[in-house]
Order: structure tokens, then sequence, then C-alpha cells
């Protein structure tokens, strides 16, 4: 009887979960790539009743963790063991891949992050801060613009000559741009090739500005599936960049080893509530705290009529 | 004592002097003084493109545009030379400061850029002409053994920084009726030093208003303070602590006095702590009186936008001049 | 006419200032706490690349005077080389403009306070003067105490949110007293009190050091509650500045004394003198050398909080690396304007304290790799 971690990625994007063998992290048996659409809840429920109906069982489930911008919600909801962020999160996922890796390049739908490692210890990390030129959401929007599938981008990349130079710092400048090098007789392979190099570009100039980048650099993120991208980092950085096998769902599996991590630490069997949690009915409500004169908004969520979690307190006494 | 012992500046003999920021702040002539000390100066080519592409990558991201730009006069120079010149200016006058960037200039670029040089300097507050004078001897004494040329050196600067006096006699460069005015009329432009002379910095603004037919006066023309004039100095506000916050302030004053201007522009950068504030004290007063346009620039500032809104300014005050002719 | 008099709210620190206005004969008038409205009011009013500081301030005070106060007090004086020597300035333009019109006192330890104290107060002697400044000396240290203590023990509490709890009891407490004999008393059992919450020393927890731009030190409101948050994860908090600190900064003798004698400052300007030889402004010297003093008492990071257009901090950020690597303590730098996310930036704190956590604790990150 197999038994298994899950790990679960709540972006803003997509919605990553994975089944991971408890005896070795390398062997996922499920990777689900599920689109957020704006709605966690619902993606996770989707996420879920595929596994169900896959045949996994709850109680094989040894633990649970989760990441991504929506982790305190849905970690609260489903019972998880651990609820990091998604840069530690990323960083243990890559560690474990390649225990030597000294870069990670991870660029999502809505923010792009770098982690700097050394020894298998993080010593040093950026975020996006500005804006999304150096994200998956600036290809995702300029693709739509050029009508074509972000699926074949990166073959598009791969087919142009000499890229155009496009000023890519935000989306809508880079559209101004786009019309003015098609103006000047681009074809569409060349402004794809562009634009890749204007997000490598935009990434290097803000997220890993003055950062030390030594090989083996690890490029992770649904991002890393564009081969435009990767030649495009290629040529900046005179580097090979390893793409792992798993590259959409490094965070997913990264708080999965985190949970397997929690629940060895802690010797404590799962708080997991099983894959029937998602089906029931789910309701958050705002209430005040009044402990104190802090006077704090909670956010309540009720399961099925019982109130499971509350958060959003400063003093963190309701959290668990 | 001090005789020469900097060995490393002996062997090149030749001193980097940025062109940016504190390069525009005074109209001394380093390259007279370290001559004198038996150097030779290499100053950095013009901005361009390159030259702040070059630096970018050394530059945090919200430092301001100048001194990204500054960042790649640098790396230009550090081409040609080891060793670098960045005077550290922290006053023009008593009682007023530089900008903060200007101020912790050497300090910033020295520990930024990874690249080893050999950093010279010198603590410039013309406000303490004692204090100057001695940061210079210091300076002088690193970089010759000869007390002749030291002494030589230290009195070329005391001389000439007299001519570094902020009050500059009003009649001689302000300008009057006598200016000659080209066909659309005079505009006063406004900004710092850095702004007004780097084609970079300004995105070539000067010259396509020329171009345009406009004459200019710009806020270098006017004294950084001054209370000869009978008009309220500085809006009725207290002095800004700033060198040129006050001349912009003062220059802005008096180019609203001045009949024969017609419109002003204020050329700031993304941010500049001190344009914002000072803005604030004197946008009101001249969208009252005369057309006014603000330009906030930085290194992602398109060209065509840029142009788009000068055209209309112009526009604007064309149009303007000839109702007021029809009406007259 | 009836002086009232509003100031700006910078963290908790209301209850100390409230005390020293209204013992001076003031009518005080506390601005609501800040919240976002105040904020969209600073926003709304202030120019677009002011700093954050200058804008909750500002929505402080016309948040203030719409309650009726007719007199602003503000802290900071008309020296420096920063933005904050103009505010002043920048204040009385922007509310005349808007219509209001009110009278700014500044509030510091300066001849100027008293005699224009004295304009509004004329019986005033300068006995109860010097006292009432005593006094709030006084208040200041223990309130200064108060979240020092919670600061440091909140990492380690059994029962989360003891800590807060009890600094809220004691603020309470200390606003309501006024008398100074009281104040001694209510110092010893404040250290009781503290001393009472049950910990658990074995946690795993790490030091870091707070520096940088001094509103944002102070203000919990525009760090979006991150001495909690940072607390709750673990993390022994101290900052490099006190306000007692800050309020003495600016008198002549004391930077008389920092430049040459060894005190506390001058020693964190020896250390910064390598990245910044003078004072630039604001606290960016101090934050460069405070820096560095963290880590030779052994503290695990730094965190350090600047304002977004901040000037001198924005220098000392961009050198914070170069020290970083020179002395080997990580700094986070974080640039904060009205425009950052809780999300974004607690994800970045979270993922700082992780790093460090994991690497001062390895354990946690091997074991799972049977």
């Amino acid at each position: 009887m197999n038994q298994y971690y899950i790990g679960v990625d709540v972006g803003s994007v997509s919605t990553n979960i994975v089944l991971m063998d408890s005896k070795d992290n390398k062997k996922l048996s499920e990777a689900l790539y599920i689109r957020t659409n704006g709605q966690p809840l619902e993606s996770l429920k989707d996420g879920f009743k595929i596994l169900k109906d896959k045949g996994y069982s709850s109680e094989d489930i040894l633990g649970v963790g989760v990441t991504g911008s929506a982790r305190v919600l849905i970690g609260n909801i489903i019972g998880a063991d651990s609820i990091k962020n998604e840069i530690t999160a990323h960083a243990v996922a890559a560690i474990d891949v390649c225990p030597n890796v000294k870069t990670v390049i991870e660029i999502g739908g809505q923010d792009s992050k770098m982690i700097i490692l050394r020894e298998g210890v993080v010593v040093d990390f950026a975020m996006n801060t500005i804006c999304a030129a150096g994200t998956g959401s600036f290809l995702d929007q300029q693709a739509f613009r050029l009508n074509i599938p972000i699926e074949e981008f990166g073959e598009f990349a791969l087919r142009a000559d000499e890229p155009v130079r496009i000023a890519g710092r935000c989306t809508v400048f880079a559209e101004t741009d786009m019309v003015h090098k098609q103006q000047e007789g681009a074809t569409k392979e060349q402004i794809v090739a562009g634009l890749c190099e204007a997000l490598a570009r935009n990434y290097l100039n803000n997220v890993a500005k003055g950062k030390s980048i030594q090989e083996p650099i690890l490029f992770q993120g649904g991002v890393a599936f564009n081969k435009g991208i990767k030649n495009a980092f290629e040529k900046e950085l005179g580097v090979q960049l390893v793409i792992p096998e798993h590259f959409n769902v490094m965070g997913a599996l990264g708080s999965g080893i985190l949970a397997k991590e929690a629940i060895h630490e802690t010797n404590k069997p799962t708080i997991f509530k099983g894959f029937d949690i998602m089906q029931k009915n789910h309701r958050l409500k705002r209430v005040d705290c009044r402990d104190c004169s802090n006077a704090c908004e909670l956010t309540e969520v009720t399961v099925a009529g019982e109130i499971v979690a509350k958060w959003g307190d400063r003093c963190g006494k309701w959290q668990k | 004592m001090g005789n020469g012992k900097n060995n490393q500046l002996l062997a090149s003999k030749v001193i980097g002097i940025p062109r940016g920021l504190s390069y525009y702040l005074d109209n001394f002539s380093w390259e007279a003084f370290f001559e004198i000390l038996g150097y030779r100066v290499e100053y950095s080519e013009d901005s361009s493109v390159e030259t702040f592409e070059a630096g970018n990558q050394f530059v945090g991201s919200d430092q301001c545009f100048p001194v990204k730009v500054y960042y790649g006069h640098v790396i230009a120079l550090l081409k040609k030379t080891t060793t670098i010149f960045i005077p550290q200016y922290t006053s023009l006058e008593e009682g007023t400061y530089c900008c903060p960037k200007v101020i912790g200039l050497p300090q910033l670029i020295k520990n930024t850029i990874r690249q080893e040089f050999n950093l010279i300097t010198a603590e410039i507050d013309l406000g303490r002409s004692n204090f100057t004078r001695f940061n210079m001897l210091l300076l002088a004494r690193q970089l010759s053994w000869n007390p002749f040329r030291i002494f030589r050196a230290v009195t070329y600067f005391d001389q000439n920084r007299k001519g570094l006096s902020p009050e500059i006699p009003a009649a001689e460069k302000v300008v009057g009726d006598g200016q000659n005015q080209g066909n659309n009329g005079l505009i006063g432009v406004v900004g710092h030093p850095y702004a007004l002379q780097d084609p970079l910095l300004n995105m070539g603004i000067l010259n396509r208003l020329r171009e345009y037919g406009f004459d200019l006066v710009t806020s270098e023309q006017y004294p950084r303070s001054g209370a000869q004039t009978n008009c309220p100095v500085y809006f009725n506000r207290r002095k800004p602590h700033w060198d040129f916050g006050r001349n912009i302030l003062y220059a802005v004053q008096s180019m609203l006095q001045d009949k024969n201007i017609q419109g002003i522009i204020f050329i700031t950068f993304f941010g500049c702590g001190i344009d914002a504030f000072l803005e604030e004290i004197f946008k009101d007063h001249i969208c009252d009186q005369k057309p006014y346009l603000s330009l906030t620039l930085d290194e992602h500032s398109g060209e065509a936008g840029l142009m788009t809104r000068i055209e209309a300014f112009s526009d604007m005050m064309i149009r303007k001049e000839g109702k007021n002719r029809n009406a007259g | 006419m009836q002086v009232k008099i509003t100031f700006p709210h910078a963290g908790e620190y209301y209850v100390v200032f409230k005390d020293l206005l209204s013992n001076l004969g003031y009518e005080v008038v506390v601005p609501p706490p800040t919240s976002q409205k105040t904020l969209d009011i600073g926003i709304k009013y202030s120019p677009a690349q002011a700093c954050l500081p200058f804008k909750i301030t500002l929505g402080n005070l016309i948040e203030g005077i719409e309650k009726g106060a007719n007199v602003v007090g503000m802290i900071g004086g008309k020296t420096g080389i920063c933005r904050l020597a103009y505010y002043s300035e920048m204040y009385q333009k922007i509310l005349a403009d808007n219509g209001y019109q009110v009278e700014l006192l500044a509030v510091k330890v300066k001849k100027e306070f008293w005699v224009n104290v004295r304009k509004h107060h004329p019986t005033l002697t300068l006995r109860q003067f010097m006292k009432t400044i005593r006094d709030f000396w006084q208040k200041l240290i223990i309130f200064e105490l108060i979240r020092e203590r919670s600061l440091e023990l909140r990492p380690y509490e059994i029962n989360k949110g003891d800590c807060t709890r009890m600094k809220q009891r004691f603020l309470r407490e200390l606003e309501q007293t006024s008398e100074s004999s009281r104040l001694k008393a209510l110092k010893q059992e404040i250290i009781k009190g503290f001393d009472s919450i049950s910990i658990d020393t074995k946690r795993n927890v790490i030091k870091l050091g707070l520096v940088g731009e001094f509103f944002l030190l102070i203000d919990q409101f525009s760090t979006l509650n991150m001495e909690e948050f940072l607390g709750n994860n673990g993390v022994f908090l101290k900052h490099s500045l006190r306000f007692s600190e800050f309020f003495v900064g600016s008198l002549k003798q004391k930077r008389f004394l920092d430049n040459y004698l060894p005190t506390h400052n001058n020693k964190v300007y020896k250390l910064a003198k390598k990245y910044i030889t003078r004072p630039i402004g604001g606290h960016a010297r101090e934050s460069i050398g405070e820096a560095i003093v963290f880590k030779q008492k052994g503290y695990d990071g730094v965190i350090h909080l600047y304002p977004f257009s901040c000037m001198p901090e924005v220098v000392a950020g961009s050198i914070a690396p170069k020290v970083s690597s020179d002395w080997g303590i990580p700094i986070l730098s974080i640039c904060m304007d009205e425009h950052t996310g809780q999300a974004g930036f607690q994800t970045r704190l979270e993922a700082f304290t992780d790093m460090i956590k994991r690497k001062k604790y390895p354990s946690t990150a091997v074991d799972y790799k049977n």
C-alpha cells in the first residue's frame, strides 16, 4: 500500500497539486495543473475531485503542505501540516532535485523570483516588486495580442533569425512598441523573439539586479516551458540553464517536502481533513475580534456549519 | 608626510572625472587644478543610451535617473583609467545642502561598483571655507610631493572658488527686455543644472524647443538666492535648505515677474524628493499666471509621448499669445 | 480663542505626547488612529512623490483638524538635510490651500519650544514647564520599556497574544497615569507583568535588527503590523533607534558628544565611515552603522526599511548589499510605499526569516531525507 504527501501551490494563475510518494520525493504519482481563474477554492475542489475519482483515499495521505498566495485560506480549510511561502517552497524543491544548485530562476504567472543558494542553504533572494513585465502574465497578454497560442510561443521565438529589440518595461508600452516595430517590417517571429528577450532583460534588470548568478541554474515555473525564454536567458547570461522535470509544479513539490519535514519533526499524525472537505459548503465571513483594543478584523471560515478556522489577527492567537 | 603617497595613482597620472551630477554643480575647472599637480584629466564622453545601459546593472532600481546615468559615466571611464575623482559636494553656500544623493555620491559609487578602482575625493563645503581649504590640501598632498605645486593648487582652488559665489549679479545674467526673442516667444526652463545641460537626461527637450522657434531662459541664469528683487522671494515660504531648491524657487519667482517669459517648463526626475516638494509650492502660482508644463522623466520615458506634450504646450502658448494680441 | 492642539500619530506614541501637551495646558485633540482613510486623505493632498511618512502624518493632521483642532504640533525642526526639515512649510502650504487655517508648533528640545508654548499660555512658569518635560521624559522611557519587552518576549510566548494584551493593558495604564510618583511603581509593575508571561525558551528563535527610516520603525500602520507578524513567526526583533534617542538627536550638544566621545553613536559612525563618511540626512549613516553593530552583537540578520523616494535611505539601501557581503550578515532592504501589498510584503519577510532559520537550525532542513 502506497502512502503519499500532498503538496498544493495555490497561485493567482494556476493551482498545482502533487501527490508525492512517501518513500521517494522524486516519484510523483500525480501532478495536476489547474487554472485558478480567480477562484482558489473552486480550483482546489476540482483538483481534489480528480484525485478522489482516481481512487486515492484520504487515509493514505501522511501530510499536506500548502504554499502560494492563497496559502492561509486553503491551508486552514483543508488542514495543512505546513503553510509556507513560495520562496522557501521553491528553494526546497530545487535543492531536492539538484542538491548543489546555486541559483534558481522562477517565473510564474504574476510574480518572478530569484533564489541564491550556497551548499543547500538559501543565502539571498529577490522578488519582482514593481510590475508584471518580468512575469508570465506579460507573455500571456502579448501572445493574446499577437493571436498566437501561448503553448506555441516558444516555437515561434526559435524560428526567428534576428530578434527585434522591444522596450518592454510594462505591457502597455510593449504594445506601443510592438505596433511600431511591425510598421518597420518586423515579422511575427522576430517580435515574439524580441518579447522573450525583453522579458529576460526585465527580469535580470529588476529581480536579479546585483545578485551573483552562478551555475548550476535551475529554471522553473510555468514560463520555463517556453524555449524562447530559456534561449534568451542563456544568451544574456552566457551559461546553460537546467530545466527540472517537474518545472511547472516545483512550488507544490516543495510544499509537499515541507509537509514531510513538518510531520517528521513533530511526530504527530497529519491534521488533513480529507478530500471530501472541499466538496462541502464553505462560507467566509468577516468578524471583529473584541479581545483587545487592536480590534482586528478576522476572517472566519465555516465548513458545513462548523467554524474551522479564523485568521487575520495581529497577535496570532486564533491561528493554530 | 603627504609626499605623493598614492603610488597607484602616480603610476597612471590620469584622473577620470565623470560628467554627471556634481560635474554640473559649479564651474570650477578641475582640469586646471589637477594639471598644476601634474595630472591629466580625462572626462567621460557625452551621455548616451549606451552609457546608461553600461551602468544600469549596478544601480539600485529605486535610484533616480541622473544617478543611474552617473554610474554609466564611471563605468565608461574605468575602461580608460583606474582613478576616478568624485568631489563630495555637501554645500554650495552657507546654510544649505546639496541633495543627499550627491553628498553620498563618492561612497555610493565606491561601494556599489564591483570593479576595483582608486577613488579620490574631497569634501567640499563652500559655506565653510577653512574646512574646504584643508580638505583640498589633503587632496593635493595625496597627489604630489612637491610643496610648491600643492601650494599653487590650493591657491588656485581658493581664488577660483570665489567665482562660485551664489550671488550672480542680477543685471549681468537675468534676462531683461533686451533679450533677442525667437519667433514664437520666450520660455523659461527650470530644473537642476544636470537636467538642463545633459541632453540624455532632458531627452533633448531644450534643442527641440529651439527647433520649434522658442528662445529659452534657464534657471541656471538666475542666482541661487538673492534679495535684490522687491518681489516676495520663495513664494513667501521659508528658504529651502537645498542649494538648487533655492535656485529653482527663485528662478520661478523671477520668471513669473518677467513679462517677456510666456511659459514655464519644469524638468524633474521620477523619485526626486526635493523637486516633489518644490513643485507643490510653485505649481498653483504658475498655473494661475502662465502656461506651465511639468515633465517628470526617467529612463522609461518614451520620446513620442514627450513630444506630444511639448507640442501641445507650445500650441497652447501660441494660441494664448494670439488671443492676447487680438484682444489688445 | 481656545487653543486646541493636534499632532500626527507615530505608532502608539500618542499616549506620551498627549500627556505632554495637556500638562502644558493645551486642550488636546488626538486624531483617530491611522487607518486606510487617513492614508487616502494624505495621498489626496500630498505631492505624488512625497514620502510615506509625510502622507500619513498629513492625513493625521487633517483628521485632527476636522475634529476641531486649531494648532498642530509636530516633531522635526528646521535643520537637517532631508525633507523632514521642510515638512513644516509643506504642511502650512497644503493646509492653507485647502482652507485649514492652523498654527504650527514645533515640539522639540529647544528654547524655541518654550517660547512658543509661552505665547499660548502666558501664565506658565519655567519651573512648571521643566517639570512637564521631565515627566514626559520619564513616561517616554517607560513607554519604550513596554514596547521593547513585548518585542523581546513575543516569539517565546506560549499563549499567543499574551504579549499584545499585556502591552495594551500597560499602555492604557500609562495613559491614565500622570503623577510622577505613580510612574515609578508602574515601571515595577510592568517589569513584573512581563516576567509573568509564560514562555518557551527552547524554541528556534532568530534575532533580527531593524534599521532604516525612523517613522517606519515606529509606525505599525505603514509597516502593515510587521512587529506582530514577525514576533509570531519566531523573530526576536530589536529597533536600532528609540524615540527618546531620536528626540535628543537634534541637540547640538549631543551631536558634539557623538562626534568626539566614545558614545554608542560614535561607534556607529566609525563603523559606517567606510560606507558613508558624513551625515547625508535622515538616518542613512546610522542605518549602515547599526546594521554592523547588530552583526557584532550576534544578531542573525537585519531588516532595512525605507519609504519610496527617501533620498538618504535610498543611498543606504544601495550600499546595504556591500555591507552585507563585507560583514556576512543578511540584510533585507524593503522600500515601502502606499502601494505595498500586505501579501507580497509578508511573503518577503517570511522568506527572509525562513532563510535565516534554515541556516541557523539546519536540523529541520536535513531530517526529511529518510
